[in-house]
């Protein structure tokens, strides 16, 4: 009995106990009042409340950090390693200028010094996934392309300002034909991602337009299905196009195949007979014999 | 809005080009033999001749091409029953006219045909007997040759289906097959319903058509896949494709063959019990010893 009235104090006593199997008595049971439990503990506010750092006051600004540096050293404090640099100046110039050059309609970037006149790249504007937003536009580039090269492009051709490029080099993909040993490297595509001054949506596709593609779609196949037929499935008709492959059921009798071979010869000699016969008997009227 | 403008000008073009160009009159031998100095019904006159009316005729329909679809297009359907009628299997390529013509008259005066029996001519007035062999009273007998589109099943399988219902008039053979749970049955239904068809635009008497032959064959491409076994040993399983054929005739058939058989058992030498053969040996009126 001691020895569990006191297993807070005598550790040693507690792992002794564990040994014991049998269920103990309720008696020992640690007291506690219902009320008292709380069932569903907030998993916040319970950790230590920090004062809010300084940094944390300026917020109305674009570029704080020459503010932030002020308000540590007023207070006596030492600057942030963050604080210290010159990065928010630059930015700041940096954004003059481009607000500057937005106005005036010139680039935003230095032009690359290699002039081409006919691009021959293709760049393919690609549907949004999920993840962007309007305010992103994907391309499938060339793989022989970079970021300054998109940008370059974009900029010249359409008058558009990529405010940044990311890069997505796709896999390439394993591929693997019917007649195969092995399988081989597909393609590598590069994809790239701008974000741009202005939100761009793709418009809907029109209902009736993807209706038809996949009717197109669905009689392009039936027909190939057709054409491919093996043995007696060329016999089948078919109904893709509205019927345009469609050709009118006869019904046939039957011939034995003696009789078609008997009576084909038999039927040709009798017609050349008859051919013979009114040429000669045209001829003896033109002559007049 | 460029499809409609381009139709009409393909559709004109499309007529322009049957006119008959001018043809040189040096070549004259061998028109001889050809057709095309016949088809204009003189011999050196008209060769040159356009046919100026059936260009005016297309020239003046006015036709709205948004309107009109494959079972609409004239042309196609033209063509396409030209070509059906090219491949249709029918007695006329295999039997000379004058026998056609005679088989109708003998059947039209007895009911069915008989053979060798002597038959009127009454545009010709003349009188012929008409004998024919087997395979031309065959082609000549009105039926419907069936065949089916291509079926994944065995010919051991279809056998047994066959077997049930040959020689059986055709709508009381889809009466036992639409109750029959086997593959096979469903598939000689379907085959069967179709020739029913074809025998209604024929204007046959559905009742008394039946099943004169069917049979299975094998319908190629079959497709073979390993058979993997113990100890290294392999084994081929088959995949079998088979056709059904059917000819379907009618009671003219039937009526034909049981007056043939008729005939055959009147024409038969009455039975006696002794046997009335010639002696095997010579028999002289004296005795060799």
């Amino acid at each position: 009995m001691m020895l569990n009235r006191n297993w807070k104090s005598v550790n040693i006593f507690r792992i002794a106990s564990r040994s014991i199997h049998h269920k103990e008595n309720f008696r020992k049971y640690p007291k506690v009042n219902v009320k008292d439990v709380e069932l569903e503990k907030p998993r916040y506010g319970f950790r230590k409340e920090r004062a809010p750092l300084l940094s944390e006051g300026v917020t109305d600004t674009l570029f704080p950090s020459v503010e932030i540096r002020k308000k540590y050293i007023e207070n006596s404090k030492p600057v942030p390693i963050k604080y210290r640099s010159r990065s928010d100046e630059i930015a700041k110039r940096n954004y003059e200028k481009y607000k500057e050059e937005v106005l005036t309609g010139s680039p935003h970037f230095r032009v690359g010094e290699k002039s081409v006149y006919f691009p021959k790249a293709r760049i393919c504007l690609l549907r949004p996934n999920a993840k962007h937003t309007p305010y992103q536009a994907k391309f499938l580039v060339p793989r022989n392309f970079n970021k300054m090269d998109l940008r370059d492009y974009l900029w010249h051709v359409y008058g558009l300002r990529a405010l940044n490029v990311t890069v997505q080099l796709l896999h390439a993909r394993f591929e693997r034909g019917p007649d195969d040993h092995a399988r081989y490297r597909g393609p590598q595509y590069k994809k790239m991602t701008i974000d741009m001054e202005e939100p761009f949506i793709w418009p809907e596709l029109p209902n009736d337009i993807v209706k038809r593609a996949k009717e197109n779609y669905d009689n392009q196949l039936a027909i190939i299905e057709n054409k491919n037929a093996v043995g007696s499935d060329k016999l089948k008709p078919s109904e893709a196009f509205g019927g345009l492959y469609d050709k009118p059921q006869l019904s046939d009798s039957f011939i034995p195949k003696r009789t078609k071979r008997v009576g084909e010869k038999s039927l040709s000699s009798l017609k050349e007979k008859e051919e013979s016969q009114s040429n000669n008997s045209l001829l003896e009227s033109y002559l007049k014999l | 809005m460029v499809l409609t403008s381009i139709i009409p000008l393909i559709r004109r073009g499309a007529a322009m080009a049957p006119r008959l160009a001018p043809r040189p009159t040096v070549g004259m031998a061998r028109q001889f033999h050809g057709g095309f100095a016949l088809r204009n019904e003189s011999f050196f006159g008209e060769v040159t001749k356009n046919d100026e009316t059936k260009v005016q005729e297309t020239n003046t329909e006015q036709v709205d091409p948004s309107n009109i679809t494959p079972a609409t297009d004239k042309a196609l359907q033209d063509k396409y029953m030209e070509e059906a009628r090219a491949e249709q299997i029918s007695a006329e390529k295999y039997i000379s006219p004058l026998k056609r013509k005679l088989f109708d008259l003998n059947v039209a005066q007895h009911g069915f045909f008989k053979n060798h029996q002597i038959v009127r001519d009454p545009d010709a007035d003349k009188t012929y007997k008409l004998s024919l062999t087997v395979n031309e009273i065959d082609a000549l007998e009105p039926s419907i040759y069936l065949r089916s589109y291509r079926i994944k099943s065995s010919t051991k399988k279809a056998t047994v289906v066959n077997r049930l219902v040959r020689g059986y008039t055709v709508k009381s053979a889809i009466n036992q097959l639409h109750f029959n749970p086997k593959k096979m049955a469903t598939e000689l239904e379907r085959l069967l319903k179709r020739g029913l068809e074809q025998a209604r635009k024929l204007n046959y008497d559905e009742e008394q058509l039946y099943i004169h032959a069917l049979w299975v064959g094998s319908d190629g491409n079959w497709q073979k896949r390993v058979d993997p076994k113990a100890r290294g040993r392999t084994g081929i399983i088959t995949h079998p494709y088979v056709h059904l054929r059917a000819v379907l005739r009618t009671d003219l058939t039937t009526k034909r063959l049981r007056w043939e058989r008729d005939q055959a058992f009147l024409a038969a030498k009455p039975s006696s019990g002794l046997n009335t053969e010639p002696l095997n040996f010579s028999v002289r009126p004296y005795f060799r010893w």
